[in-house]
């Protein structure tokens, strides 16, 4: 596995220059389709070891912005960079490298198992028309180990809960050796247990060194993971902040458009 | 060699499904040679093979000095057996077995980009455009060399409208569902010419032509030509879908998620498409339009091995060509004179697609 932030010692001015550039950048970036904007003029950024929530009601434009940032959309202005290089210029195997994407636990129909569904996540780094070899192989398992799920290895995906089918898709995402991980809603439908388990895996991914961005409708969850967040408002404007600064509650309830309130005997996953 | 079992699967039962339906393949084919109205014991075919053999190997030299103008190339003495054996059965036999694994294969491969294992190899209109194709040039007194040539491009030139269409359709970013629809529509456009093309055929002559040919059967293909043209259709296209068969994995988890693990969405798409369409091309326009093999063969492979197109693919190649000898074997057998092998694939194939379901319906829906 690769690890970040054991860069060595280098000559310290220059890196620092490199650490400025290591990040996910989204620059005045406007999203939206057949060239309707969204969202407009959306700045933030991700840097290795940070996770960064995206944060705002349904509809709001948060799925149309990751999809921009993963290229599955065209932005309509504005830039995404990827340490440095613009995003819209990599092929889709060199973003790849550096960026995996951890889909909502979808519907596939056919019973892959567990162990071919994350060997998928080493496609960018093999030849086009190759097969996982046997390096390929180890780093499945070595991956399937590092998130404790080594025992679905031979299950296959079709028979495996929403809990169990979020830690796969976890897992081949981190096969691809990328920088930066991008969760859309990696805890929606999980009940208590398989949210901690699922938030204590992209904790401990961000502690060694992964970026992660990911959506989601639970406010708490910036505390939980010690994340800063972009909360978006229905009016498009937004916040970016941690969590002292974003979750309060006129900021919330403008957001949500709901009145909320802090209770104190409320039961979350404990990481 | 790549060991990643599937779920129920090791690699020792990977192993010997291959071999048990290699071995299939040998069995079924030579139990073929023996099948048909014409009585020949397998005594005889062992017979007339050494014969031939023996006679190949003779005239060696012969044959060599032919080449270079040095007098005429030995022929075999044929009798009517020989005839029978030589000239109907064994490139039949081989017709069957290579349109089998042909349709087969496309029919997986579909399967997977569609996301969908009710998808069939001619869910973007290569059938009916292959159709069109020959009922055209029947209706204009070709040869069958020229139905055969016209009927394959005719199914290529549908495939390639359809993917037109559907990039028109979808504004450069032409969707799965947009595909489809583009291949349903013009399937159904090509069905309603063939339909005017019998119309206006001479109902004494052209019109049962076309109709018989629309039934689809492997009897009247069967010239070493086409099966050599067959066989460089299915090693070469067959062998591009096996080169892309992780790619092909990854396609069926969607164009997002294949994208997004450095997969060119496009480009495999585009190199599947044109590998499924020259396999079923060829095949329909050699055999017409025998369904149902490249959907329920597919199905019954992945029954057995998983749904990895590493194994899948040449379980559900190997299955076809065997299946599909069987149900010609079937055709000749069943009835005197024989049936066409369309209709005995759709008479078996309906039946054993609704018993498929039932048992691995936990696998698919």
């Amino acid at each position: 596995m690769r690890f970040r932030g054991t860069a060595g010692a280098g000559a310290p001015a220059r890196r620092d220059a490199c650490d400025a550039d290591r990040m996910l950048a989204v620059r005045g970036a406007s999203v939206g389709y057949n060239g309707h904007a969204v969202l407009d003029h959306v700045s933030l950024t991700v840097a290795p070891g940070q996770i960064h929530c995206l944060l705002g009601r349904n509809g709001v434009g948060k799925t149309t912005l990751f999809r921009s940032i993963l290229g599955f959309l065209p932005l309509l202005s504005g830039t995404v960079t990827v340490d440095g290089r613009d995003a819209s210029q990599l092929s889709d195997r060199a973003l790849s490298h550096v960026v995996a994407y951890v889909p909502q636990a979808g519907e596939n129909p056919f019973a892959f198992s567990v162990r071919d569904v994350v060997a998928l996540g080493r496609l960018s780094r093999m030849g086009v028309f190759a097969s996982p070899s046997k390096g390929d192989r180890e780093i499945v398992g070595s991956v399937l180990a590092r998130l404790g799920i080594e025992y679905l290895a031979d299950r296959p995906l079709t028979e495996l809960s929403g809990g169990e089918r979020q830690m796969v898709l976890i897992a081949r995402a981190v096969a691809q050796e990328p920088e930066y991980l991008m969760m859309d809603e990696p805890t929606a439908a999980l009940d208590l247990g398989n949210q901690a388990q699922v938030l204590r895996c992209a904790r401990e991914l961000a502690d060694s060194g992964l970026g992660i961005l990911m959506t989601t409708h639970e406010p708490d969850q910036l505390r939980m993971l010690e994340a800063s967040g972009t909360l978006i408002m229905p009016d498009g404007t937004y916040l970016t902040g941690s969590a002292d600064e974003l979750l309060a509650r006129d900021n919330l309830e403008r957001a949500y458009g709901c009145r909320v309130t802090a209770a104190e005997h409320v039961w979350r996953p404990a990481l | 060699m790549e060991n990643i079992a599937s779920p129920r699967v090791g690699i020792a039962r990977e192993r010997l499904v291959v071999v048990g339906l290699v071995a299939a393949l040998v069995v079924v084919g030579l139990l073929s040679l023996t099948a048909g109205d014409y009585d020949m014991a397998p005594a005889r075919v062992a017979e007339l093979v050494g014969s031939y053999v023996f006679w190949w190997v003779q005239t060696v030299p012969a044959r060599i000095s032919a080449l270079f103008g040095g007098g005429p190339a030995p022929v075999f003495t044929t009798s009517r057996d020989s005839v029978v054996l030589f000239v109907i059965r064994i490139p039949r036999i081989v017709l069957a077995a290579l349109s089998g694994a042909a349709l087969a294969a496309s029919g997986a491969a579909y399967q997977g980009m569609f996301r969908n294992p009710m998808v069939s190899p001619d869910i973007l209109g290569v059938s009916n455009g292959a159709a069109l194709g020959a009922a055209v040039t029947i209706l204009l007194g070709f040869s069958s060399t020229g139905v055969h040539v016209v009927s394959f491009l005719m199914g290529l030139l549908a495939v390639a409208l359809v993917m037109t269409i559907a990039r028109a359709l979808g504004k450069g970013s032409s969707s799965v569902v947009v595909i489809i629809l583009a291949g349903v529509v013009m399937s159904s456009l090509f069905s309603a010419l063939v339909s005017l093309c019998k119309y206006v055929a001479d109902p004494d002559d052209t019109l049962p032509a076309i109709t018989y040919w629309l039934m689809g059967s492997f009897s009247r293909s069967g010239t070493y030509q086409n099966i050599g043209f067959l066989a460089a259709v299915v090693v070469i296209a067959g062998g591009l879908l096996m080169a892309i068969r992780w790619r092909i994995n990854a396609l069926s988890f969607g164009d997002d998620e294949a994208k997004a693990m450095g997969v060119g969405v496009k480009g495999t798409r585009l190199v599947l498409i044109l590998a499924s369409t020259l396999l079923t091309s060829a095949t329909v326009s050699f055999c017409g339009v025998v369904g149902w093999i490249g959907l329920i063969v597919p199905h019954m492979a992945r029954l057995v091995v998983g749904p990895n197109y590493r194994i899948l693919l040449p379980v559900s190649m190997l299955g076809g060509a065997v299946f599909t000898m069987v149900v010609d074997d079937v055709a000749r057998i069943i009835v005197p004179g024989e049936m066409p092998a369309g209709v005995l694939t759709a008479l078996i194939g309906a039946p054993l697609f609704i018993y498929l379901l039932i048992r691995g319906r936990k696998e698919w829906l």
